[in-house]
């Protein structure tokens, strides 16, 4: 499996951070979906398959915590990345609610950490990867 | 008359029953004694008080009946008057029943038959000495509390202290109270303000009654200030009116009550340290992701310029690309800078220092301030009154209010629907006050702990989400500066509270008298766009034309309309935007001040509803489709700021 076999949705209501996330995910060659907030995360997921989802916590409109029982019961199988500047024991919390969260990023972010956890997750062996 | 009347001693008998009756009649004991103290008479009141019988009195010694101790008085009280010298001695003395009293004994020497003898009149003086002590203590009690009292006390007569106890002695670091009395009061009070206590001293004295509590400054003989805490009375003081001062020491209270302020302000810190490092953490994100974009397409450029030899379209590309990636690590800077910015300005130091304050813009840096704690939960709706007034404070502690009172507010909200969770907030005067007012739809404060929500430590938040001090505060800072902080709340509708302060009444009168800025001759023009790159792009582009005011959404833009009004010739703003579309900007700029909608120039991505395209087709105004030529901008921005300043010129010429 490779990069471009998937596509992954980010959900982040600050436009530079959308920028750095197109630009450092589209250049790996994966398909990106770019959602400002939760519901319209929603309304993408309906519309097209994705294979992961990487949101910030905290976002106007709906956020991720008024996402994740709808995700839990509609998408069971989506995993999920959370990206967020507030610290805490964030992933005690979202066990205790029966989110399953695949790993928790804080802020500010290292593009190349979140890029080895999602390789890892959707199991794109390197070596596979066509060298530019 | 006279002369028909004879001499007593030529007429004793007479004398005698007249002398018998008087002294028998007389309410005073009379004793005639001895000089060895043998009695030789009593009367009927000196044989009462003995409780013995006149043949029994001839029969006693008057030293029997006098104490012990005072005998030394009654043979002393008899040689003398035996040497001739009339003698008053007060002595107990025990009567045959047991009892003791005190006598005034009044004595002369008197010769009956040629043998000296004491005649002592004797008054009972026991009830008035028992009076006198009472009274005596009492008195001296009195003056022990007044003495003693924790309050300092002054009496103030024709402008001198005529009386003070030691508290105001040890309050002014002297050591007795003589180096008050005699002084004039002012010699004790900070030279600021003096004027202050004379114009109330001379109110007190015209109109009598008392004056409130007023805080000042007083001046210890060391030359440091005390701070005061003042009541004055006008009393009668042996017989004339004079000033009482009762004056309580509230160095203490103070350095407290600026403890407590202190202790807020860090815990309100700690509220918005979580929502300011969000802030931060965001901009540092892409900051440091577009850096690393750089540093590979520097490789890339340096590996292409290695096999290829010339810095051909690829690698002009990659510097296009680099110079967006720097333009954005620069936004990302100064978004950082200004948040920064925005927290140094709240906890800055030299909190004691009162400015000229514009109200508007101190409650928008707290709403800057807090904006992370609360956008999460609610929307902000703004209501600003144009021309206010300056008031006089410290900003930051301002802002330290505001900020509570808006995390109180955000706070009070569950849930975070930004539909239903709202906080308005407007200002504006009456009668020499300034105000403003935060109003949320959150919970409500139930009537019974609505009195209780100013105590200090407070709180109905869980352990660690409030100290309980934000309102005590809030209303102690208001306090300080002759404001207050009221209250109003419904159940399950939500609370305001409002803030009043006064008008900085020098400001407002030179404010009045100064000219206009200059800058407005060049015109301002506002941009209003919710995308941030495109919102910095353009007012980039106009930067070099005219002022630029900028706004993210169309609700900010109304914001600053509001509080710009008459100073705004063009406004720039993009069509599709949420919460507020440039439709709605125009209706809402056309209701509240028409004729301005006129100079609003549309952006457009190209794509909106047909909503949209019916309304633009029934306005003039122009529409600047994406991606626009910026001359072109520049242009059709120039020619309505134009327009607007030559209709302004023409209106303050005529």
């Amino acid at each position: 499996m490779k990069c471009s076999d998937f596509t992954i949705m980010f959900a982040e209501d600050d436009p530079l951070s959308q920028k750095v996330y197109e630009r450092a995910f589209v250049k790996d060659g994966y398909k990106v979906v770019m959602v400002e907030h939760g519901a319209r995360a929603l309304a993408e997921l309906r519309e097209q398959k994705v294979d992961l989802l990487v949101t910030d916590l905290q976002m106007p409109g709906m956020n991720t915590l008024e996402l994740f029982p709808i995700l839990k019961n509609d998408y069971p199988r989506l995993p999920v990345i959370v990206v967020t500047g507030h610290y805490g024991n964030l992933m005690e919390d979202f066990k205790a609610k029966g989110f399953d969260i695949k790993a928790i990023f804080n802020k500010p972010l290292v593009v190349s950490e979140l890029k080895e956890k999602i390789k890892k997750i959707l199991k794109i062996d390197d070596m596979d990867e066509p060298k530019k | 008359m006279k002369k028909q009347l004879p001499p007593l001693e030529n007429d004793w008998r007479l004398s005698e029953g007249v002398f018998h009756t008087l002294t028998e009649e007389a309410n005073d004991a009379i004793f005639l004694i001895k000089s060895d103290g043998v009695f030789l008479y009593g009367n009927r009141q000196a044989v009462a008080l003995l409780g013995i019988s006149k043949e029994e009195l001839v029969k006693r010694n008057y030293t029997e009946f006098v104490l012990p101790e005072d005998h030394k008085l009654a043979a002393s009280q008899i040689k003398l008057v035996m040497e001739g010298k009339p003698n008053n001695t007060e002595i107990r003395v025990r009567t045959n029943n047991g009892e003791i009293f005190l006598i005034h004994f009044s004595s002369v020497k008197i010769v009956v038959d040629g043998q000296e003898i004491l005649m002592t009149i004797g008054k009972d003086i026991t009830v008035r000495k028992a009076a006198e002590a009472v009274l005596r203590n009492s008195e001296e009690n009195l003056r022990g509390i007044i003495r003693e009292m924790p309050d300092g006390i002054l009496v103030v007569d024709s402008g001198k202290i005529s009386f003070a106890n030691l508290s105001i002695v040890r309050t002014l670091g002297l050591s007795a109270v003589e180096e008050l009395v005699g002084r004039s009061p002012f010699d004790f009070i900070q030279p600021e303000y003096r004027t202050l206590v004379s114009e109330r001293i001379a109110r007190l004295i015209k109109e009598g009654g008392s004056n409130p509590n007023i805080r000042f400054k007083l001046q210890r003989q060391d030359g440091n200030p005390v701070d005061v805490e003042s009541r004055s009375i006008l009393v009668q003081f042996d017989g004339k009116p004079v000033v009482l001062a009762i004056m309580k020491d509230i160095t203490l209270r103070n350095q407290m009550e600026h403890q407590a302020t202190l202790n807020d302000k860090l815990a309100t810190v700690g509220t918005l340290a979580a929502g300011v490092a969000h802030e931060v953490n965001n901009p540092l994100s892409y900051v440091l992701a577009n850096l690393v974009f750089i540093n590979e397409q520097i490789e890339d450029v340096k590996r292409h310029l290695q096999m290829n030899g010339t810095f051909d379209e690829t690698c002009q590309k990659t510097f296009a690309e680099m110079k967006g990636e720097l333009a954005d690590i620069t936004k990302g800077g100064e978004k950082i800078r200004d948040i920064v910015k925005g927290l140094k300005a709240f906890v800055r130091t030299n909190e004691d220092e009162v400015e000229s304050i514009d109200l508007n813009q101190t409650v928008e840096a707290a709403i800057n301030m807090s904006f992370h704690v609360v956008k999460q939960k609610a929307r902000i709706e703004k209501d600003f009154a144009v021309d206010l007034p300056r008031l006089k404070a410290n900003s930051g502690k301002l802002q330290q209010v505001f900020i509570n009172l808006l995390i109180n507010a955000s706070q009070a909200m569950a849930g975070n629907n930004r539909d239903k969770n709202k906080i308005s907030i407007r200002t504006g005067r009456y009668d020499g006050m300034v105000f403003v007012e935060f109003k949320d739809t959150g919970v409500g404060i139930p009537e019974n702990i609505l009195p209780r929500i100013f105590d200090p430590f407070f709180t109905t938040k869980p352990i660690g989400v409030g100290t309980g001090l934000g309102l005590s505060v809030c209303n102690e800072i208001l306090r300080h500066y002759g404001g207050t902080l009221e209250v109003q709340s419904t159940l399950g509708q939500g609370s305001t509270f409002t803030v009043n302060l006064h008008i900085d009444r020098a400001n407002e009168a030179a404010a009045a008298n100064s000219v206009p800025p200059a800058e407005k001759m060049r015109g301002r023009v506002l941009v209003v766009d919710d995308e941030p790159s495109n919102l910095d792009a353009l007012c980039r582009l106009l930067k070099k034309y005219d002022t630029v005011l900028s706004a993210l959404s169309g609700l900010d833009a109304m914001g600053i309309i509001e509080r710009e009004v008459g100073h705004i010739e063009a406004i720039l703003s993009d069509i599709n935007m949420p919460d507020m579309n440039g439709m709605d900007l125009y209706k809402n700029v056309a209701r509240k001040f028409p004729g301005l909608e006129k100079r609003i120039i549309f952006i457009t991505g190209g794509v909106f509803s047909e909503e949209i395209k019916d309304f633009l087709k029934t306005i003039p105004n122009a529409c600047l489709e994406k991606p626009f030529n910026f001359e072109e901008v520049r242009q059709i921005i120039a020619g309505v700021v134009d327009e607007s300043l030559k209709n302004q010129d023409g209106k303050n010429a005529g």
